[in-house]
């Protein structure tokens, strides 16, 4: 499958015109338990908890399952670090529904926050001059109103 | 703030670009665009999203700037699409103030070259946008969905040639050019037209599957619908039946793999032209539930076209009807002894749920033979209107009282204050 490899994520407007390689295609989520690094054994337990529920036929055990696993996500307020992790692995495993769970959380995490504020949640480091940002801010008016 | 929902080192701008995408996409529109400022490689992140939505909180101005369209959502559109970069699979427009336009257009052709899937616009209500031509060389068009707009396909469209979802809501269309839009996109698996006015529509879409359709009919033809599981159709057209040439056979003559029936309004009523109890042809082997709104038990017609449904599907497990009936003096109450099969077996029947029954002779007959002749009912639901002045209880008591075929069945009882 067409992995995208990690140096190939920066969208350079000035280089090539080439679009970024073809996404993985979504293939329907795998029943295959991802064994995850550096995560507590609960979450551990939940997720894997969640891959079996997921696979059922029934879609009210789907949703049911997925519904447990947002719930867990939030009571719990797992972690940036650890959310990236699982949200790395499931990408790599291919579970789209597991990285779809954890990417939306990502997703919460940013909504409606100031720049400023999702910077310090995902320790993003700054690197624009002030008139950059000035004019990078003038570009989308509307997207800084606030 | 617990140390952990704050990072200390930066695990997120690096991670493939379509993780980025997923959650970038999980984001109204602002808040992705905002991320353009975090840091330098997140400047274009977002001008790959391939799935775009539009509506009116992409732009929190006061109600004045938000219509004029030199400003609000209008100049976002267009500065968006000026620097996103790449192909869009899904567009989604969806603005109570956005009026037509000449950009809406220009969006429009826009989009034609971008191969876009999945498209939706829905404008303001005060002038309904004409689609121009270029929507019509959209051909990788999967699903289209149009609120308030007029259609007038160009001669020579052939059609959508990847059309699989269609839904067409308040839209003014010729009646034949609709009826040649359905049928030139032979992928077509779902079709939903609401508020609806072409009266007349004959529909031939050999793949579909789901099927709604709502609006002022008088003529429906399902034609060469052989796939349909899904039907639910919505008659509001009363005055018109009379001369209309609609009915059973040309609704339901050709669905034989339908599993769940929906009828609104005047259904049941054109159902019963040139119907009679004699026809249980053709069969419905899949039909599980069967779910019909303002039925008038007044009306034998639509008691025989009820009938028929049920007699024809051997294995319907629901049956949910919203009565709509008045008379206290009905006719051809013998019916009910002479004509109606008595020996018929609802074999699969589970569950029965009627509204707004009064207690009238032919409900109660109705309910009588359901209850007589369903071995595996589970479920008797009847809710009650009552008057002011009703003191009658014993419509409750009296369906107590009626012979049942299954041991199990629970009745539930209810009133609604009418």
């Amino acid at each position: 499958m067409a992995e995208v490899n990690e140096t190939d994520q920066t969208p350079n407007l000035g280089d090539s015109t080439t679009p970024s390689q073809p996404k993985p295609e979504q293939i329907t989520t795998t029943n295959v338990a991802v064994p995850i690094p550096d995560v507590g054994p609960q979450l551990q337990v939940v997720v894997d908890e969640f891959i079996l529920k997921n696979g059922s036929s029934d879609e009210e055990v789907r949703t049911a399952a997925r519904n447990d696993l947002r719930d867990f996500i939030e009571r719990e307020e797992i972690g940036i670090t650890t959310l990236l992790v699982v949200v790395k692995y499931a990408h790599e495993f291919k579970n789209a529904d597991l990285l779809d769970a954890f990417c939306e959380r990502v997703a919460d995490l940013i909504k409606d926050k100031k720049v400023v504020g999702v910077r310090e949640i995902f320790g993003i480091v700054n690197d624009f001059t002030p008139e950059e940002e000035h004019a990078l801010r003038d570009e989308h008016p509307w997207a800084f109103e606030d | 703030m617990d140390t952990n929902l704050v990072s200390r080192e930066d695990y997120i701008t690096d991670l493939p670009e379509s993780i980025i995408e997923t959650i970038l996409t999980k984001l109204p529109l602002r808040d992705a665009v905002r991320t353009s400022v975090l840091s330098s490689k997140w400047r274009y992140t977002w001008t790959t999203l391939t799935e775009l939505r539009f509506d009116d909180d992409c732009c929190i101005s006061d109600a004045h700037h938000r219509a004029l369209p030199e400003t609000g959502l209008v100049k976002f559109v267009n500065q968006f699409l000026l620097l996103h970069n790449g192909p869009i699979t899904r567009f989604t427009l969806s603005s109570e103030y956005l009026e037509r336009c000449p950009y809406v257009d220009q969006w429009l052709l826009f989009l034609s070259r971008k191969d876009v899937q999945e498209l939706s616009f829905g404008l303001a209500e005060t002038e309904w946008f004409k689609a121009p031509s270029c929507l019509f060389s959209c051909k990788k068009l999967i699903a289209l969905e149009l609120v308030r707009c007029e259609l007038d396909p160009p001669l020579h469209f052939k059609g959508f040639p990847n059309l699989k979802r269609l839904n067409l809501q308040q839209i003014s269309i010729a009646p034949d050019a609709v009826e040649t839009l359905i049928s030139s996109c032979t992928l077509l698996e779902s079709l939903t037209l609401s508020y609806f006015e072409g009266a007349k529509l004959t529909v031939r879409a050999p793949n579909l599957t789901y099927l709604m359709l709502e609006g002022y009919f008088k003529d429906i033809c399902l034609e060469n619908t052989p796939m349909l599981v899904v039907v639910s159709i919505a008659m509001y057209m009363a005055e018109a039946y009379q001369s209309s040439s609609c009915n059973f056979d040309k609704v339901l003559g050709g669905v034989p793999s339908i599993q769940r029936l929906t009828g609104h309004s005047y259904f049941a009523k054109y159902m019963s032209i040139g119907n009679t109890l004699g026809k249980i042809q053709p069969t419905y082997r899949q039909l599980k539930i069967i779910d019909l709104y303002q039925v008038s038990f007044d009306d034998m017609t639509e008691i025989m076209v009820i009938l028929r449904l049920i007699l024809s599907a051997p294995n319907l497990q629901t049956i949910q009807i919203e009565g709509s009936s008045w008379s206290t003096d009905p006719l051809d109450l013998d019916f009910w002894d002479k004509e109606c099969p008595r020996d018929a077996t609802f074999a699969q029947l589970k569950v029965v749920k009627l509204t707004q029954i009064s207690g009238l002779p032919h409900e109660m007959r109705f309910i009588e033979f359901l209850l007589g002749n369903s071995p595996a009912l589970e479920v008797m639901d009847v809710t009650k209107n009552v008057y002011e002045t009703d003191e009658d209880e014993d419509m409750f008591m009296e369906i107590l009282a009626f012979e049942r075929a299954s041991d199990d069945v629970e009745f539930m009882f209810a009133e609604d204050q009418v």
